[in-house]
């Protein structure tokens, strides 16, 4: 199996670091990375990948491959513990972010003057809020939490709320993605799974920003580990995981055996020692199928090719 | 909080049961043996979180009975180390910072392969569950290390007694 997932090459984008999280740009052609290591010395430079030199590597967030380094246009306030995610809906107007403080805001983003407005603090998580993520076409955002739970919130007149709880993981849920249509999310958990949630309806033909009711059918879980991120990747659907054990793996829908049965997953790609320590981040590339990265506490980036083994 | 002396807020366990401290760990041939690599055992981890100080007492983790030899388990060729530990009270309210300051000791003294789980012995603690999940997620102890004041406490825990 382990040939379904080769190594491409490997940069030390944080050295004496670690790495917790990676972005690809839209186009593909930038990958950022956020590290432990606030010390920027290292923001200029940009190691090229041999093997794929189309892979610019930035080690610092927010410091692409430009030659002018983008300056800081504003500083988002209000957050009373560390910040853990942002995310930008894909109108780019809107911008979600969640802490520690148990609270997701959601920000109106004026581009032309630079502002940034508060528009909701959303509370109904009870604990940190790990993650937050837009639904690829609509304005839904989830967000996943230390309280075992998923939310979905939308828009509500001028207000935003929670409109879904997605409950079933037993311990802390750390991630959620979206696949590319918006049809399914996939969460993993401290709970060593992933679940995937699918809507009972078709695509929603309800306009944009009012959610089809509860995302609920929970399909399969897939054994995974703790502190897991999911990534379904927008080409193929494959969906990879950073894990705790150190290993990376790809799990795919298994083509089902009649058009009534059951949705699964199986297990199509498994690199038990992807990084020397934990594995925090995965992202694949927009544009390239099957190109994925990947970091970790070894402060690494590491560059993989997948490709989906055949009988699944 | 920590180190109340006399006049600070009336212990949580006033008077705990005292026990008695291992002897030093005998070296066996094979150890003095400079060309022989030594596995990391049970005994070795111990002896990092035995001395490791009481946050309430002037008395050490394993005067109190917080950790035994026999609650730590190490395989060395997998690179997992378990460690349970047992507060003296079940409503102890220093349990996270027990836990924390054995899970920090470890972090710094072994190598970065090794896979950590610090938790409370089964049963002896009210609040079990919460403080475990804790203690399992590195960004709420990445944050932990990172207050000033907390990480002062779990040095002072660390602290060699003079």
């Amino acid at each position: 199996m382990p040939e379904a997932l080769s190594l491409l090459c490997r940069v030390p984008a944080h050295p004496e670091s670690r790495c917790w999280a990676l972005a690809w740009s839209p186009s593909g052609a930038l990958l950022a990375s956020c590290g432990g290591d606030r010390t920027s010395p290292r923001c200029p430079q940009s190691p090229q990948c041999p093997q794929c030199p189309h892979v610019p590597v930035s080690p610092c967030p927010g410091v692409p491959m430009s030659p002018v380094s983008p300056q800081v246009v504003a500083t988002l306030e209000g957050h009373e513990n560390e910040v853990k995610s942002v995310a930008w809906a894909p109108s780019g107007t809107l911008l979600a972010t969640c802490s520690r403080d148990k609270s997701v805001w959601v920000w109106e983003v004026d581009e032309e003057e630079e502002e940034f407005e508060c528009v909701s603090v959303l509370s109904a998580h009870t604990q940190d809020v790990k993650h937050v993520v837009w639904h690829p076409s609509l304005q839904l955002l989830a967000s996943a939490s230390y309280d075992d739970t998923v939310r979905l919130y939308r828009e509500d007149d001028d207000d935003w709320l929670c409109c879904a709880t997605l409950e079933g993981h037993t311990s802390t849920v750390w991630a959620v993605a979206w696949d590319s249509s918006g049809h399914r999310l996939v969460s993993c958990s401290d709970d060593r799974t992933l679940r995937v949630w699918q809507r009972p309806c078709p695509l929603p033909v309800t306009p944009p920003g009012v959610p089809c009711p509860l995302p609920d059918p929970v399909s399969p879980c897939v054994p995974s580990c703790p502190r897991s991120l999911p990534d379904p990747c927008p080409l193929t659907g494959a969906v990879a995981t950073a894990c705790g054990d150190d290993a990376v793996r790809v799990f795919e829908e298994v083509t089902p055996a009649s058009p009534t049965a059951p949705v699964t997953f199986g297990l199509a790609a498994h690199v038990a020692r992807a990084h020397a320590q934990d594995v925090n981040g995965v992202a694949w590339h927009p544009r390239e199928p099957g190109l994925l990265a990947t970091c970790g506490d070894d402060g690494d980036i590491a560059f993989w090719r997948y490709q989906r083994p055949e009988g699944l | 909080m920590v180190g109340a002396g006399p006049g600070a807020a009336p212990l949580e366990n006033a008077n705990p049961l005292i026990y008695r401290r291992s002897g030093e760990r005998p070296v066996t041939a094979r150890e003095e043996d400079d060309e022989l690599p030594d596995a990391i055992d049970d005994r070795e981890i111990f002896d990092l979180i035995r001395s490791i100080n009481d946050p309430e007492h002037p008395l050490t983790l394993e005067e109190l009975n917080v950790v035994e030899q026999v609650r730590v388990k190490v395989n060395d060729a997998e690179s997992t180390v378990s460690v349970e530990f047992t507060p003296t009270i079940p409503h102890c309210s220093m349990a996270t910072l027990i836990g924390l300051s054995i899970k920090v000791k470890l972090l710094r003294s072994l190598p970065d392969r090794f896979k950590l789980d610090v938790h409370i012995t089964p049963g002896t603690h009210a609040s079990e569950h919460a403080v475990n999940k804790q203690l399992a997620d590195k960004e709420r102890v990445a944050a932990a290390l990172e207050n000033s004041h907390l990480l002062e406490v779990v040095n002072q825990c660390l602290s060699a007694r003079s």
